[in-house]
């Protein structure tokens, strides 16, 4: 993960980033935890699943299930758009794919970069958030992965 | 200590394992080149697991790595020269750590007692005489002892001799058999054994004296089989040009014949897979009855005779010799000398078991031989052995230096009824028509599966794109492409299936182990073996088969008296047949016994405290309580069963494989057991339904019938739930879009199709918006972090590329409060 600390000016890249849009906000996840981008699939809701996770899709014939980031971090859900994508990440349980509105780029962070997450004020569940990046004047969300799909795993009561 | 922590370990020791067999198998092929990165990294395996062992309170793991690794430790800092003998045990070691770490997995594998033949050895290996490690410091080959000691004769002949004298002298004879063993012994002292016969001795020594107690016929049965073992240990030449670190005293075993190694290739691997088809006819003959037509003795003496022509013929006399030994007994009987009875079947498999470790004995040499450098003719045992990471599988007896009891043998019986395990175990130097098989990781055809799939749902959006000319050449070609595909999927769903022949020839040992245990006579018939079932499936099958052929023959079959008062024959007759039923596979074991009475049963249960005395059973619902766990008809804990164990492992095991067992019984005629079984586990028959925009497959099997409602037939209870009034029954009616969540759904019941399934009894319908039809879908398990709903078992993938969900029948009422 990247480096929380504020203090140091070093200009090591502490990470290179894949970089969403979910709403009017950007987020950021650790490259090397993607598989691929793919454009948006049919997706087979599964009853009794977490909310956010909108269903299964056919990735070349294994079925992986898919959760929204906009669900997941509590936004409401909008008409789909073409630019709508789903992001393959590897995570512990296998191959997990991320709806998100739109891909923006990929983007390093030096440490300098980089800062820890305020803990209070962001539209979002900071325990997500890794890091928070702060180049070419724009604050993008770096996110741990981990702990966004954590939740989704867990049981969830049945939506019956 | 928690089960995650355990199943981490079991993965983490078994990979570890799994390289520190390779590791060996390579040091022991050059056992004389030190490589100390190799040894290096074999030593942090056992060492790991060491730790973690030790952690984990095992201390059969902890104690059995640590002395392992106090080897490996000795190899390390030069204390202790490799050798093919070192690697080899250190091997043997290993495939018990992964036997005993299987086992925390999977309590049905068997494993020995203890290990104290494996730390014997290792043992030995650290304190063998000073004079042999000097031996190697000189590089001067041991003198043999033979000069030196009176007994010396040659070992292979004092063998032969005394197991000749064995199998005449019978189990009655105890002085006889204690100096035949002493004999044996002594001439063990004489120095010109392999090391490894020593813990064989022991065992043999310990059964002396057990010879007296009951189960003697077993126990000789087990001696003689000890015996042969002797003797291929005694074969299996010692390594020559290796140092001996070992209390090796003079290697003297009979050299290889040279025409071994050139044989290897074609006449000796003919007659390795010829040796093994005759040796299964021998065995399969004699197995399950205790009286003979001269026909069936006949076959048998042709079977040995055999086998006498065709080592003669390439040189072989061990085998030869062996072989012979045993013609002259059933020679007896078939001269009338001798009777055609259990002693005689006895003797039969105890000379199949012989030439099936002689057999094998030499197709080690044969593979060693080829690839090696020449002179160097250890065997590598390991690639005999199953190498296979299997979990639950248990190993051929070749790998433990003392045989598993009689009551473990079956599992233990590997090398004989596996033909893909076996084949894909040989060495590619042993080539025969019945070793054209390779070994597949299960993964890998699973991914073909899923491209074969994927290639069938691209090829039909070409055949079905509005844009492909119609009765074009094109589109000529795009069909033809589809029927190669379909073809080409009926073949990758083929890869898994295998006949039930070889879970059901085991059973054949079991039943003639367990009757020989109880004093019982069992007439035991196979059916349709033949009869194709997922690979997985008929490995799974094997315990549960294992635990009701014993509990059949324990419970079911009555002592030969007992039968003959009530009129039947003395012998009790247990089938085990197998047909397929539509896509089910149905396998039934019947038996003639004493039946069970349905009612003590329950009383039994009732007494136990397992059910409610006041809930209503039928019959069927009674004897299904035998599968309780802690339940137990026994009135005394036998050897063989009766502990409350092992019958709910039945029931679990085949519904873990979504199967059925049913049990009808009428008391004094016997019971069958009727388990139906899924012919694959990846395949679904289902009917396709349509709720709301969502497609949902359920399985054909729980269908009984569809139907439009009728007005009226659909009422309300209590203003909620709704029933329907369905040939003079009242079902619940689930409505499934309701119970997954699913909008957009027809909710009136009189515009919806309603469907009958069936649960096991408690019955019920569900409504869907409409039928698509049946379809063969291919199942796709939800992945292990995906939470959902109980009444759907998995998902499967369409012609058109989306996602289905495929409905579990028994789950989907349970979740539902019938509300619309």
């Amino acid at each position: 993960m990247a480096s929380s600390s504020p203090s140091t000016a070093s200009g090591r890249v502490t990470g290179t980033y894949l970089t969403f849009q979910v709403g009017r906000e950007e987020y950021g996840i650790e490259i090397f935890k993607v598989r691929e981008i793919i454009g948006m699939l049919p997706i087979t809701p599964v009853p009794g699943s977490p909310i956010e996770m909108l269903g299964v899709i056919n990735l070349r014939g294994k079925v992986i299930p898919v959760v929204s980031v906009r669900t997941r971090f509590g936004m409401p859900a909008v008409e789909p758009h073409p630019h709508n994508v789903i992001i393959v990440v590897e995570n512990q349980q296998g191959e997990i794919g991320l709806a998100v509105d739109r891909v923006a780029e990929v983007a390093r962070f030096t440490e300098a970069e980089t800062e820890a997450p305020p803990a209070y004020g962001l539209a979002v569940d900071t325990t997500c958030v890794a890091a928070i990046g702060k180049s070419q004047g724009r604050i993008r969300i770096l996110l741990d992965i981990a702990r966004v799909l954590g939740d989704v795993t867990a049981p969830a009561a049945a939506r019956t | 200590m928690t089960d995650e922590l355990i199943s981490e370990f079991v993965a983490e020791a078994a990979e570890h394992l799994a390289k520190a067999e390779e590791i060996l198998l390579a040091l022991g092929r050059q056992p004389t080149v030190d490589d100390p990165e190799a040894i290096n990294a074999c030593f942090r395996s056992l060492h790991t697991i060491k730790g973690c062992a030790g952690f984990l309170d095992l201390p059969r793991i902890r104690s059995l790595s640590h002395a392992g690794e106090q080897i490996l430790d000795a190899l390390r800092i030069h204390e202790l020269g490799g050798s093919a003998a070192v690697y080899d045990t250190l091997l043997s070691t290993v495939s018990r750590l992964q036997d005993l770490i299987t086992q925390l997995n999977d309590p049905a594998v068997m494993v020995p007692e203890t290990d104290a033949d494996c730390l014997q050895q290792l043992e030995s290996l650290r304190n063998g005489p000073p004079a042999a490690t000097k031996a190697t410091a000189t590089a001067s080959p041991p003198a043999p002892p033979a000069a030196s000691t009176p007994t010396a004769e040659d070992p292979l002949e004092v063998l032969s001799t005394a197991m000749a004298e064995l199998i005449i002298s019978g189990p009655a004879d105890l002085g006889g058999i204690t100096a035949i063993i002493d004999r044996i012994a002594q001439s063990m002292l004489g120095g010109a054994w392999n090391p490894e016969t020593r813990p064989v001795m022991t065992r043999m020594r310990q059964l002396v004296d057990d010879l007296a107690g009951p189960q003697s016929q077993d126990r000789f049965r087990e001696l003689l089989d000890l015996g042969a073992r002797l003797e291929s240990l005694q074969r299996a030449p010692l390594p020559q040009l290796a140092p001996l670190p070992a209390p090796v005293a003079a290697p003297q075993a009979e050299p290889l014949p040279a025409t071994v190694h050139e044989a290897a290739g074609g006449v000796l691997g003919e007659f390795i897979s010829e040796a093994d088809e005759l040796l299964n006819h021998a065995e399969e003959t004699v197995l399950g009855r205790t009286s003979f037509t001269a026909e069936q003795v006949n076959g048998v003496f042709r079977a040995f005779h055999t086998m006498k022509g065709m080592a003669a013929y390439l040189d072989q006399p061990g085998i030869e010799r062996a072989a012979h030994g045993f013609e002259a007994q059933i020679q007896a009987v078939r001269d009338g000398t001798a009777p055609a009875d259990d002693v005689f079947a006895a003797t039969v498999l105890a000379g199949v078991d012989a030439l099936r470790e002689l057999v094998l004995a030499t197709k080690r040499q044969a593979a060693s031989g080829a690839p090696g450098p020449a002179g160097i003719t250890a065997p590598h045992i390991g690639e005999a052995r199953g190498e296979s990471a299997d979990a639950g599988v248990a190993r051929p007896t070749s790998d433990a230096p003392v045989p598993p009891k009689a009551g473990e043998r079956v599992i233990a019986e590997g090398p004989v009824n596996r033909p893909v395990e076996k084949t894909a175990q040989a060495p590619p130097a042993v080539k025969s028509g019945g070793d054209a098989f390779s070994r597949v990781a299960t993964a890998k055809l699973e991914e073909l599966m899923n491209q074969v799939g994927e290639l069938l749902i691209a090829q039909a959006m070409v055949q079905h794109n509005p844009e492909l000319p119609p009765n074009s050449q094109l589109a000529q070609a795009v069909g033809r492409q589809g029927r190669i595909l379909r073809n080409l999927q009926v073949l990758s769903l083929s890869l898994r299936m295998v006949p039930l022949r070889g879970t059901f020839q085991k059973m054949a040992r079991v039943v003639y182990d367990t009757a020989k245990k109880l004093g019982k006579q069992v007439d035991f018939t196979l059916g349709g073996e033949d009869t194709e079932i997922d690979r997985t499936l008929a490995e799974a099958m094997g315990d549960p088969l294992m635990h009701m052929v014993r509990n059949g023959i324990d419970h079911g079959i009555e002592m030969p008296d007992a039968r003959t008062a009530k009129g039947k024959s003395a012998a009790g007759s247990l089938r085990l047949e197998a047909f397929q039923a539509g896509d089910d596979v149905v396998i039934r074991l019947i038996d003639d016994g004493a039946g069970m009475d349905a009612q003590r049963l329950r009383a039994k249960a009732i007494e136990k405290g397992l059910i409610d005395p006041a809930l209503p059973m039928d019959d069927q619902a009674c004897f299904q309580l035998i599968f309780l766990p802690g339940f137990s008809t026994a009135a005394q804990v036998t050897d063989v069963s009766g502990r409350g164990v092992g019958m709910d492992v039945v029931r679990r095991q085949v519904e873990e494989a979504n199967g059925t067992v049913r049990i009808d019984s009428t008391v004094g005629k016997g019971t069958t057991f009727t388990i139906r079984l899924p012919m694959t586990t990846a395949i679904l028959d289902a009917m396709q339904l349509k709720v709301g925009s969502e497609n949902l497959l359920m399985p054909i099997s729980s269908i009984v019938e569809m139907l439009r409602p009728k007005p009226g037939q659909v009422q309300t209870i209590l203003d909620r739930g709704q029933v329907i009034q369905h040939r003079d029954r009242t079902l619940p009616l689930v409505q499934l879009g309701g119970a997954l969540g699913i909008r957009d759904c027809v909710t009136d019941p009189a515009e919806a199709i309603l469907v009958v399934i069936d649960n096991h009894g408690s019955d019920y319908v569900i409504q869907v918006d409409a039928i698509l039809g049946q379809r063969q879908v291919v199942i796709k398990p939800f992945d292990a972090g995906v939470s959902h709903h109980a009444g759907t078992s998995g998902t499967t993938i369409l012609g058109d590329g989306r996602v289905a969900l495929i409905l579990n029948p028994a789950y989907l009422v349970r979740h539902s409060d019938g509300k619309s």
